[in-house]
């Protein structure tokens, strides 16, 4: 009873996310939390997503900006479609830069070391 | 005369269907519970004061990736699996080598993950990203 009120008390639904990505494979991920990230979702037509809310692709990094301006100790954590095209992450980069993002993480889906 | 007391059973509640529903509610929980963790490769980003870097080509090995996802190391086409293998075979004789990646604008995201998971795995330290439009 015990474990059922702490599975019950602790379960939390994941919310939707306004795009929904298909992310690649790596050995080497390192953990993170997003608590401490800014998350950024780049969907497989190009499109960015700030958590729920979609953004225009060239003032990303005013918005990157602005939070880094609150929190400059947040990283940037990039979830883009596998199939993206590395022009579409190359510009994301661009906006980082304009943004003087001190760390980018390139989220991954853990595989484990055959 | 004995005078019998009608005993007045004592009310319950049947509590042993109440225990299978909790016994199978947290079998559910305990075969559906996942723990989500945020994994990624990172990559610290030059600051705005950072100036850019010249190195001498016997500093740094130049890795390419082509828009059909082969991969060269110094122009060398080598399996993407094996990456990270020359490059550690490359740190042993210069720890102190920079990794110059370049990618193909047309190759997918997942070949620069892929690259930069294997030079992670290599050990090496410094990654030079080629920008959009650098060459």
């Amino acid at each position: 009873m015990l474990l059922l009120i702490f599975f019950l008390s602790t379960t939390i639904f994941k919310p939707r996310e306004a795009l929904s990505v298909r992310l690649p494979g790596a050995y080497a991920g390192e953990r993170f939390r997003k608590e401490e990230a800014i998350r950024i979702w780049l969907g497989p037509r190009g499109e960015v997503s700030f958590n729920d809310a979609t953004a225009p692709p060239d003032h990303v990094g005013e918005i990157l900006a602005a939070k880094l301006a609150q929190n400059p100790k947040l990283v940037i954590a990039l979830y883009a479609d596998a199939d993206v095209s590395y022009a579409a992450v190359s510009r994301m980069l661009d906006q980082l830069e304009v943004a003087h993002a001190p760390r980018v993480i390139f989220a991954a889906e853990q595989r484990r070391v055959p | 005369m004995k005078i019998l007391k009608r005993r007045h059973p004592h009310p319950e509640i049947p509590l042993v269907s109440t225990a299978d529903v909790s016994f199978l509610l947290l079998i559910f929980f305990l075969s559906t519970t996942i723990f989500v963790t945020q994994r990624g490769i990172s990559l610290e980003l030059p600051g705005p004061a950072d100036r850019p870097l010249l190195l001498q080509p016997s500093k740094m090995v130049q890795v390419s990736v082509q828009g059909d996802q082969s991969v060269r190391v110094d122009g060398e086409v080598v399996a993407a699996g094996a990456v990270g293998r020359m490059l550690r075979q490359r740190l042993r004789a210069n720890p102190d080598l920079v990794v110059r990646l370049t990618i193909d604008s047309a190759a997918p995201y997942s070949a620069l993950v892929q690259t930069l998971d294997q030079v992670k795995l290599s050990g090496a330290r410094q990654v030079s990203l080629q920008k959009s439009g650098e060459r």
